[in-house]
């Protein structure tokens, strides 16, 4: 690595079209198949559609693009005229899900600069893509210190890398209403970095429109949430997977409202019809930590072969808020608590029951028969929170799977892997009881 | 020699006679792990501040039950240590979020190590959460507060009074130890420095291990008695060390022992832990706070571009010749400075050379190789 990264438009052009077109042909594929648990997932996927042709037409009309992390849902940034958002882990996110491997060679770029391999593949493969030139330009970057250490150096790291300011608010460590203060200023100090940097002004009232466009998502993901408490689970255990990183690149916009609004529509539909996921449900599982997202499939495997649908993942566990959108200040102070409270800001920091009481919360109120825990072989804190989930479940009688993965790489185990180990487990630990 | 021979003696062990005498007197000792909890806190309440460090240990048998293979050796070392009731010494423990697998050690030093005792109040829970972005008014403000607790919560349960005079005090001896190290420090500036890296590095490791007035005193000695010493006749180049939580001086020595002489370094048990002085003219809890959020920082804190310049600052001033960096394997921060420390040596030119290790001594063979050639290629 050497010197500053500059915006290379036709490294990006070229990547970014590629992949836009797998996302249509994706869709295009989904819906050939007809599976009804498609739909979601064929929705969401729609929303990438339009998300990568609205950077298309900003890097096209010479906006400004800010980059956010994923745990700063864009909906404020919206508020600001000219500035359009780039959420700096969407390739991580959605590569794997085109192909399995299509992260790797930007992952294996981060390790071939020195980056080591126990650093998480989010952060690996979004500096890898920034080394690889294939991002969009970029005027400023900002991201919280959360979820993690690996996040906190790696945006250290790309402070290094582009010709951007990049912005970390201070993310607090305690939930309570001084970590609210301490991040509401740095959210604020934020908000007059971005009008400095990107020569504009917050325009209040846009962005008060857009945060009624998020509180609506919220409510709808919410909802989404409580209806997955129903037996038959109405929709399949892919779809919280979906669902939040629609969120992450897209909250605050009316597609990803209307992307909600179509998924609980739909849900409320198949459970008055009394349909689920599965036709016949034998089990029902709690997934909790990152699914593999080259293997979201991994959810239609266990629906098809076991009868065993995942009524709640980590991500589809909706934890945030609705933000006042009456003033800035309640704005601000708002986002700040939704943030504090999105999925991974909330559990990854603190004292291990922030992890924990989620965890438990999850596993009593979802009615699951058995848990299954994504085991991230990078993730530091959550490996040393596993003996904390055996007693927990143990204390409630529920058989657990801790499953080693790399979530963004196929090699360290593979599908076959992770499918034999899950398999293995409800074929010994779970179904014998039923 | 005997003044240097007492530090390095009184750190071999994960306690010392000097920590049995000081509970034989009715003294009280506080662990803790990363200088994010102030040690002047401590002090002013009457205790001994003990840093945690595992030297003894050799397995992790027992910490593998809540940790595991991909967690840091320190950090399972540590757990491991408690979980046996090796640091039988304490009467509290002060936690803190230095990075992701600290904040687990505290807990399960909270849930599982120490949960009973606490429970029974005979043992001292508390946790220091630190910010990250430094200069920051409202940052140091909550890290105030979080002090402001720990220094409640000390008085609360020791029946203890922790006044200005006290703190005041403990400010002075704390910043006494800072300025004997610095002294020690500045000694190491010479062609032939009177210390080598790792008899310094059990120096600054002992400075965490001891009362402070028993430090300063065996440190003012040593520095007497360093007149004329040439603690490496011959060596090839100087080197400056720096990188992740490293308490080992024989790590040091295999570096040596190839002739690459530390005259300098930025480890947490090393400079980095007495470079900043508290400034005794503030109000002592205001003094301590900006001191401890705004010292020389570690990767945890949002301010590598503060940390290149300290770093080139001592090279320069050090007259190292190259920059030996280590990580313990499984550390995320210290793996990311890795690559900001690599890019900063491409830019200065300054050769810098990164090598992996465990919390334990291990690997010595692979080591002494790549010293030897990193030292070969600046020759």
């Amino acid at each position: 690595m050497a010197g500053a990264i500059a915006f290379n438009p036709e490294k990006f052009q070229t990547v970014f079209s590629d992949n836009h077109a797998a996302v249509q042909n994706m869709v295009e594929a989904m819906q050939a198949i007809g599976d009804p648990r498609e739909a979601g997932p064929i929705e969401v996927m729609k929303a990438v559609d339009v998300y990568i042709r609205d950077l298309f037409s900003a890097v096209e009309q010479g906006k400004k693009i800010l980059w956010h992390e994923f745990l700063f849902f864009p909906e404020i940034f919206h508020g600001f005229p000219n500035v359009h958002t780039w959420m700096t882990e969407t390739l991580c996110g959605f590569l794997p899900v085109l192909d399995p491997e299509g992260l790797t060679p930007y992952i294996d770029a981060a390790e071939n600069a020195g980056l080591p391999a126990d650093v998480c593949p989010a952060d690996k493969g979004m500096l890898g893509c920034v080394l690889e030139e294939i991002m969009p330009p970029v005027a400023i970057a900002c991201a919280p210190t959360s979820p993690c250490d690996s996040a906190i150096t790696a945006y250290q790291i790309l402070g290094k890398l582009i010709e951007a300011p990049v912005f970390q608010a201070d993310m607090p460590y305690w939930q309570d209403e001084r970590g609210i203060e301490l991040y509401q200023h740095h959210i604020w100090k934020m908000i007059r970095t971005i009008e400095e940097v990107c020569k504009t002004r917050m325009d209040w009232d846009k962005c008060r429109e857009h945060i009624k466009l998020a509180n609506e998502s919220v409510e709808l993901f919410i909802e989404e949430n409580e209806m997955r408490k129903l037996s038959p689970c109405p929709h399949p255990g892919k779809l919280g997977f979906y669902q939040f990183l629609l969120l992450t690149i897209a909250s605050g916009t009316p597609y990803a409202r209307d992307v909600c609004k179509a998924i609980l529509e739909d849900s409320k539909k198949l459970a008055s019809q009394g349909k689920g996921a599965v036709a016949e449900e034998k089990i029902r599982l709690l997934m909790y930590n990152p699914d593999p997202f080259y293997d979201v499939g991994i959810h239609d495997w266990l629906e098809d072969e076991y009868g065993a649908v995942t009524a709640l993942t980590f991500f589809g566990h909706a934890t945030m808020g609705l933000i006042d959108p009456t003033t800035p200040e309640t704005i601000v102070r708002d986002y700040a608590w939704k943030m504090m409270n999105i999925c991974m800001a909330r559990q990854y920091r603190g004292p291990q029951e922030f992890f924990m009481d989620d965890f438990i919360h999850a596993m009593e109120n979802w009615n699951v028969d058995a848990v299954i825990v994504p085991a991230l072989i990078q993730c530091k804190h959550g490996q040393a929170t596993h003996g904390f989930i055996r007693e927990a479940c143990k204390e409630r009688g529920k058989p657990l799977c801790l499953v080693e993965f790399d979530p963004m790489d196929p090699r360290p185990a593979s599908i076959e892997t992770i499918h034999n180990t899950v398999a293995e487990f409800l074929e010994t630990q779970v179904l014998p009881y039923k | 020699m005997k003044e240097l021979a007492f530090f390095q003696d009184v750190i071999q062990k994960s306690s010392n006679d000097f920590v049995r005498q000081w509970k034989d007197r009715g003294g009280k000792v506080i662990g803790y792990l990363c200088p994010n909890v102030p040690e002047e806190m401590i002090l002013a309440a009457g205790m001994l501040p003990y840093r945690l460090r595992a030297p003894e240990s050799r397995d992790t048998t027992e910490a593998d039950r809540y940790t595991t293979y991909l967690n840091c050796t320190y950090c399972r070392h540590l757990v491991d240590e408690a979980l046996r009731g090796r640091y039988d010494f304490l009467d509290g423990f002060v936690g803190t979020n230095g990075c992701d697998q600290m904040r687990r050690v505290s807990d399960i030093f909270r849930a599982v190590a120490y949960k009973e005792a606490a429970e029974q109040k005979k043992f001292f829970l508390e946790y220091v959460a630190a910010p990250r972005v430094p200069f920051d008014e409202r940052s140091l403000s909550y890290y105030k507060a979080e002090l402001a607790r720990l220094k409640k919560n000390l008085e609360a349960h020791f029946g203890v009074a922790i006044s200005g005079d006290k703190l005041r005090e403990a400010i002075r001896l704390s910043n006494e130890s800072r300025r004997l190290l610095r002294d020690l420090y500045e000694l190491r500036k010479a062609e032939k420095p009177p210390v080598s890296g790792a008899e310094a590095l059990s120096i600054t490791v002992a400075s965490t291990a001891l009362p402070k007035e028993v430090f300063n005193q065996s440190l003012k000695a040593l520095l007497s008695a360093l007149d004329g010493r040439v603690a490496v006749p011959q060596y090839r180049k100087r080197l400056f060390l720096y990188g992740s939580e490293l308490d080992d001086p024989q790590w040091v020595k295999v570096v040596e022992d190839q002739g690459g002489l530390v005259v300098a370094d930025g480890i947490c048990f090393g400079a980095r832990l007495f470079w900043d002085l508290v400034d005794e003219s503030l109000e002592p809890m205001e003094a301590i706070a900006i001191r401890y959020h705004e010292r020389w920082s570690c990767p945890r804190m949002v301010d590598q571009g503060r940390r290149k310049q300290r770093i080139q600052e001592i090279v320069r001033d050090w007259k190292a010749d190259g920059i030996i960096g280590e990580r313990i394997i499984m550390c995320q921060l210290w793996g990311g400075e890795r690559v900001m420390t690599s890019l900063d040596a491409k830019e200065s030119g300054i050769p810098t050379l990164w090598v992996e290790r465990e919390y334990l001594l291990g690997g010595t063979g692979q080591l002494k190789t790549r010293v030897q050639a990193f030292l070969e290629s600046m020759e």
